[in-house]
C-alpha cells in the first residue's frame, strides 16, 4: 500500500486510521522474527494516537503509519543507533523531521535496525543482529538504514525515514525494490539526527514509489533555525525533457554487468519520454570512496566522542577514568564502529593531518566541482545505484570490500547535491536493480518526478 | 634590559544573557545542572546554534584591544575526553581567529607600558568538576554543567612582558577594560577571568630559552607570585649548568611554588579541524564600524579625554580610570559642576587616603558624587579653604553635607579683610623675636608669620589673602 492508496481508503472511510495502524502491526508480528528490522516497536502508542486522530485531507501525511530509523529522536523513546553504548537511554526531545512529519499528520510506528551509528552497507554491523531482506530471508536489506527499507517492504509502514551519509538511504532502497530521497545538503534539519558526519548527512525518504518519498520529503524539509548548516528551500526546476548524462568513468569500475545492461534500458525508457542523453565526465570518481572514507571517519571520530559513558548509556565502571573510557567504548561499540574511529583519530592527527584529513578535503572539493561541471553540461546524471544487486548475508567479510559498495552513492554527499533511487527491473536471480537521478543542488523535486514518471511508464 | 620573556593567555567570560551556543542561561552561582539543555549536555542529535550576542562581545573586545578583526572566522573542534566536556570536544576558533595583532596599552609606574595582543578568540567553556577531597586520592567526582558552553573569549599575548609587576599590571588593565566595555564581570574568584602565563629566561645571546607554562593561577597575586617563583627557579637551574624542560606547571597557592605535572598530561594532540555544525562567523565592515561606534568608550579613551579636556595630567587621568566606580564617581562631580583639578585631587588624595588608613572603599561608604562634588564646589569658590575642606572629609564620607558642616564649625572663610588685618596685627604684637630678626633681614620668615595667620583663622582665611596682607604689614615694619 503506497500513501495515495491509504488515503484514499481512509478518506472513503474503508479504514479507520486504528485499523491501518492494526495493518502495520500485524505486519510486523507476522515477519519480524524472520526480519529484525525494529529495534523498538511503538504500535501501542501509535493506536492511541490513532484513536484520537481523524483523517484530514488537508494535511498530507495524515494518519499515515511510518518507520523511523534509530539514530533519529522521538521524544521519550528509546535512541539506540544500532549500537550497546547508549543502553537504555531515551531521547529528551523530538527531531525537526519528525516533529514535522506528525504536524503532517504522519504517526510513527517504529523504530528501525540500522548499521551501528549508519556506518554500513548491508544492515549486518547492528548491536541488534542483522535484518533480513523481506523479499529474500537469506539476503541483506542493504545499509546503513537497513530496518526502514525492510519496514516498507515489508509492510510494516508505508514509508520509512532513513538517513544517507554515503548512500544509507538509496542502496537499501535499491535493494528492496524501493525509491529514496537523498535530500540537498541543508533543506532537512539534521537537529534530533544523531550526527555520523555533519558535513555530508541527511535525513531521506524511503517509499513505495518516488511520489510518496517526495511528499515525505516536502512535508519535512524547511529552514530550522536548530540547524545552523539548514537552508530555505528554493526549487530548481529541470526542464520537462532533461539532457542526462552518464558518467564515461562507470566503465572504468566494478559494477555488476547485469546492472550495466540494465542502465542502457534506463535510458532508452528516458529516451522514451523525451530526454537526450550526452557523455559526461568526472574523472575522479574513483577516488571518490577513499575520500569518503577519510573525511566521514574524520568527523565520526569526534561525533561519538560523547558516548563515553560518563552522563548517559552504557558504563562500564572501573576507579581510573581513562580506563573507564576505554573499557565504555570498548564494550560499547562494534567491531566497523571502532575501525573508523581509529582510522579518523588517526587522519586528524598531528603530522598526519595534511597527508590524510586535508587531502581529502581536497579531493572532495574536487570531486564536487567535476559534478558541478557535469551538471552545467546535462540537467541529470543518471548511474545505477549501488554496484551490486543485495548479496547473501555473511557474504561480504572485507571491510574494504562493504565500503565498496557505496561506490556510486558517494559523489552526491560529498558534493551536497540531491540523488533520487528508484527501482527498475530485476537481476537474473530476481533481485531488485536500483537506477538514480542526481540533479544540481535543489533539483530535488524534479528529480523525483522525473524517476516517478519512469516508475509509470513500467 | 630584564631576562625575563613571559606571555599572557587569559580566558574572559563574556556576559552574554544566554550560553555560547544554546538558549540557556548563562549566570553564576546557580543550582548545580539547572542551566542545562540538549545541545550543552551533548545529547545525541543536539546542535549548536551561535549566539550572535557573546560574537558582539568578541568583537567589541577585539577592536577594544585595537586587533585586526578577521572577516572570516571558522570554528574548530579542538578534541579530548574529560568530564566536564560533554561532547568529547570543545567548539573554538583555531587557524583564523576573529581578532589578531593588537595592542593594550595601560598606565605602569610614571609611564605606560604597551603589550602587544597575537590573537583573541571565542570559544565555549568546560563544566565544572568538584572532587571530594584529594583529586589524586577522590574516588568520585561531581560534575556541574551550568558552566558548560558559557561563552569565552581567549586573549593571547606576544611573550613582551619583562617582569612579574608588568604581568600583573597587564592583568589588571585587562581586567579593567572588560569591565568598562561591559563584556565581562572579570571577577576572578567567580572564575570569570582565567590566566596561565609562559615563563623563559633568555639565552647569554638575548634568544628566547625554553618556556614553561604555569596554570593554575587564582588571583593576580598569584600570577605574580608564580612568575617571580619561576622566574627564580630557572635562573638557578641554568645557573647551576642545567636546561628548563618545556612543560605545564602547576601553582601551588599554600606554598608559592609551582609543580610539573604528570608528562602524560601534556601529550594532547587535540586533532582540531573545521566544526562542521557551524557556518564560519563572517563579519564585514560596516558592522565592525556600527560596534565600534555602540560600544563604551574605554579606560584608555576616557583617561585620553581627561587629559585633553580637563587638562588633567596623565597620571592623575590614569588613576581616574583605574576602576569603572571611580571614572564614573569623578565624571558625576564634573557634571554637577566641581572642577575636574580639584575633584581628581580631592578623590584620589585626600578620600583614596582616608578610605586606605580607615580599610573602606567607594561605594562601601555613604559617599556620593553629589556630596562631593558639593564640598569641592565649596573650595572652588572660596568659600572654605583646602585646608578645611580636608578638616571635614570624615563628616562628607560619613553622608553629611559639607556646607552644613563648615558653617557648624564655623569654617566658612573670612571675606572681611579688615578681620584678617586684625590677625596679622596680633601675630606682628605676639612674635617680637621674629619681628626683630625679619627686620635684620630674614624674609624667609614671611613664611612663618603666614602660617601664624592661617592658624590663628583656624583654616577660614584663605591663604592668598593672607600673604598679600601679611606681606603689606612687614613691608610697612
Amino acid at each position: 500500500m503506497n500513501i495515495s492508496e491509504a488515503r484514499n481508503l481512509l478518506k472513503s472511510k474503508s479504514i479507520s486510521p486504528v485499523e491501518l495502524v492494526e495493518e502495520c502491526e500485524k505486519n510486523w508480528k507476522n515477519q519480524e522474527h524472520d526480519l529484525n528490522a525494529v529495534i523498538t516497536p511503538m504500535f501501542e502508542r501509535a493506536k492511541e494516537i490513532a484513536k484520537k486522530t481523524v483523517f484530514d485531507e488537508s494535511k498530507p501525511l495524515s494518519c499515515i503509519p511510518y518507520a523511523v530509523k534509530d539514530n533519529i529522536c522521538i521524544k521519550g523513546e528509546k535512541l539506540t543507533c544500532g549500537s550497546r553504548i547508549l543502553g537504555e537511554y531515551r531521547s529528551l526531545f523530538e527531531s525537526t523531521a519528525t516533529w514535522r512529519l506528525a504536524n503532517a499528520g504522519a504517526i510513527a510506528v517504529c523504530k528501525t535496525n540500522m548499521d551501528e551509528f549508519a556506518m554500513g552497507s548491508s544492515g549486518e554491523y547492528s548491536a541488534f543482529g542483522p535484518t533480513h531482506n523481506p523479499l529474500d530471508k537469506e539476503l541483506v536489506p542493504g545499509g546503513s538504514s537497513s530496518g526502514s527499507s525492510a519496514a516498507v517492504a515489508a509492510g510494516y509502514s508505508i514509508f520509512s525515514l532513513g538517513s544517507d551519509t554515503g548512500g544509507s538511504v538509496r542502496q537499501p532502497a535499491a535493494f528492496c525494490g524501493l525509491s529514496a530521497i537523498r535530500p540537498t545538503y541543508g533543506t532537512v534539519s539534521r537537529y534530533g539526527l544523531v550526527a555520523f558526519t555533519s558535513s555530508i548527512d541527511q535525513i531521506g525518504p524511503m517509499a513505495k514509489n518516488s511520489f510518496d518519498s517526495l511528499t515525505v520529503l516536502k512535508a519535512m524539509r524547511g529552514l530550522d533555525e536548530k540547524d545552523s548548516t539548514s537552508v530555505a528551500w528554493s526549487p530548481v526546476e529541470l526542464p520537462e525533457k532533461p539532457v542526462i548524462g552518464i558518467p564515461k568513468e562507470l566503465l572504468e569500475l566494478d559494477i555488476d554487468p547485469e546492472i550495466m545492461a540494465m542502465l542502457q534500458e534506463c535510458k532508452k525508457r528516458l529516451e522514451g519520454i523525451g530526454a537526450r542523453f550526452i557523455e559526461v565526465s568526472i574523472p575522479n570518481l574513483k577516488h571518490s570512496v577513499a575520500t569518503y572514507q577519510l573525511i566521514t571517519p574524520s568527523e565520526c571520530s569526534a561525533n561519538l566522542s560523547r558516548f563515553d559513558g560518563v552522563r548517559y548509556g552504557l558504563q562500564v565502571e572501573d576507579p581510573e577514568l581513562g580506563n573507564q573510557y576505554k573499557k565504555t567504548r570498548s564494550d560499547g561499540f562494534g567491531a566497523e564502529v571502532k575501525r573508523r574511529i581509529l582510522i579518523g583519530t588517526y587522519a586528524l592527527s598531528e603530522g598526519f593531518y595534511d597527508a590524510y584529513y586535508l587531502q581529502a578535503c581536497k579531493m572532495r572539493a574536487k570531486i564536487a566541482a567535476e559534478l558541478y561541471s557535469a551538471l552545467s553540461k546535462v540537467d541529470v546524471i543518471l548511474t545505477p545505484t549501488a554496484p551490486t544487486t543485495a548479496f547473501e548475508i555473511g557474504s561480504i567479510q572485507d571491510p574494504l570490500k562493504m565500503h565498496a559498495c557505496d561506490l556510486l552513492t558517494i559523489p552526491q554527499g560529498l558534493a551536497g547535491i540531491p540523488a533520487v533511487t528508484f527501482p527498475f527491473g530485476k537481476d537474473s536471480k530476481g533481485r531488485p536493480i536500483g537506477m538514480q537521478l542526481s540533479g544540481p543542488a535543489f533539483s530535488d523535486d524534479s528529480l523525483a518526478m522525473l524517476a516517478g514518471k519512469i516508475e509509470e511508464a513500467r | 634590559m630584564s631576562d625575563l620573556v613571559i606571555g599572557i593567555e587569559v580566558h574572559v567570560q563574556l556576559l552574554s544573557a544566554t550560553k555560547m551556543f544554546c538558549g540557556c542561561k548563562n549566570s553564576f552561582g546557580d543550582e548545580p545542572n539547572t542551566n542545562v539543555c540538549p545541545v550543552c549536555l551533548g545529547l545525541p542529535g543536539a546542535l549548536p546554534v551561535v549566539n550572535e550576542k557573546a560574537t558582539q562581545m568578541g568583537l567589541q573586545l577585539a577592536l577594544a584591544l585595537n586587533c585586526k578583526i578577521n572577516e572570516v572566522a571558522p570554528y574548530y573542534r579542538k578534541n579530548y575526553f574529560y568530564p566536564d566536556l560533554p561532547k568529547g570536544y570543545q567548539i573554538t576558533q583555531y587557524a583564523t581567529p576573529l581578532g589578531q595583532k593588537g595592542f593594550l596599552e595601560f598606565p605602569f609606574g610614571k609611564g605606560k607600558k604597551r603589550v602587544d595582543i597575537t590573537r583573541i578568540h571565542l570559544e565555549e567553556d568546560a563544566g565544572k568538576m568538584f572532587h571530594s577531597g584529594d583529586i589524586t586520592k577522590s574516588s568520585s567526582s561531581l560534575v556541574d554543567y551550568n558552566r558548560c558552553g558559557a561563552p569565552l573569549a581567549e586573549i593571547v599575548t606576544e611573550p613582551c612582558i619583562e617582569t612579574p609587576e608588568e604581568a600583573q599590571a597587564y592583568l589588571f588593565a585587562l581586567r579593567n577594560l572588560v569591565r568598562f566595555i561591559g563584556i565581562s564581570t572579570g571577577n576572578m574568584e567567580e572564575g570569570a577571568l582565567r590566566c596561565d602565563v609562559n615563563v623563559s629566561v633568555k639565552n647569554p645571546d638575548g634568544s628566547f630559552g625554553t618556556k614553561v607554562e604555569v596554570k593554575n593561577l587564582n588571583s593576580f597575586r598569584s600570577a605574580r607570585r608564580a612568575l617571580e617563583f619561576e622566574a627564580k627557579r630557572q635562573r638557578d637551574l641554568i645557573a647551576q649548568g642545567g636546561q628548563v624542560t618545556a612543560e605545564t606547571r602547576h601553582f601551588i597557592e599554600s606554598t608559592g611554588e609551582t609543580a610539573g605535572m604528570r608528562s602524560k598530561e601534556e601529550l594532547n594532540d587535540y586533532r582540531y579541524f573545521p566544526e562542521p555544525d557551524l557556518p564560519p562567523m563572517v563579519t564585514n565592515t560596516s558592522q565592525i564600524e556600527k560596534i565600534r561606534q555602540e560600544m563604551p568608550k574605554t579606560p584608555g579613551q576616557i583617561a585620553e579625554k581627561f587629559e585633553k579636556e580637563y587638562g588633567l595630567s596623565q597620571y592623575d587621568a590614569g588613576v581616574l580610570t583605574q576602576d569603572k566606580e571611580t571614572t564614573a564617581f569623578f565624571e558625576e562631580c564634573v557634571k554637577n559642576g566641581a572642577s575636574p583639578k580639584k575633584t581628581c585631587s580631592f578623590l584620589t588624595v585626600e578620600i583614596q587616603g582616608y578610605f586606605a588608613k580607615e580599610g573602606l572603599s567607594l561605594g562601601q561608604t555613604k559617599l556620593t558624587p553629589k556630596l562631593l562634588s558639593e564640598l569641592v564646589k565649596l573650595v572652588d569658590s572660596g568659600q572654605i579653604t583646602n585646608q578645611s575642606a580636608k578638616t571635614i572629609i570624615p563628616d562628607v564620607v560619613a553622608g553629611s553635607s559639607s556646607e552644613k558642616v563648615a558653617k557648624e564649625r564655623n569654617l566658612i572663610v573670612i571675606e572681611d579683610e579688615s578681620a584678617i588685618i586684625e590677625l596679622v596685627k596680633q601675630v606682628i604684637e605676639n612674635n617680637p623675636k621674629q619681628v626683630e630678626q625679619y627686620k635684620q633681614g630674614k624674609t624667609a620668615l614671611s613664611g612663618f608669620f603666614i602660617g601664624q595667620v592661617l592658624k590663628a583663622s583656624c583654616g577660614k582665611a584663605q591663604a592668598e589673602t593672607v600673604k598679600r596682607l601679611v606681606e603689606e604689614a612687614l613691608s610697612r615694619l
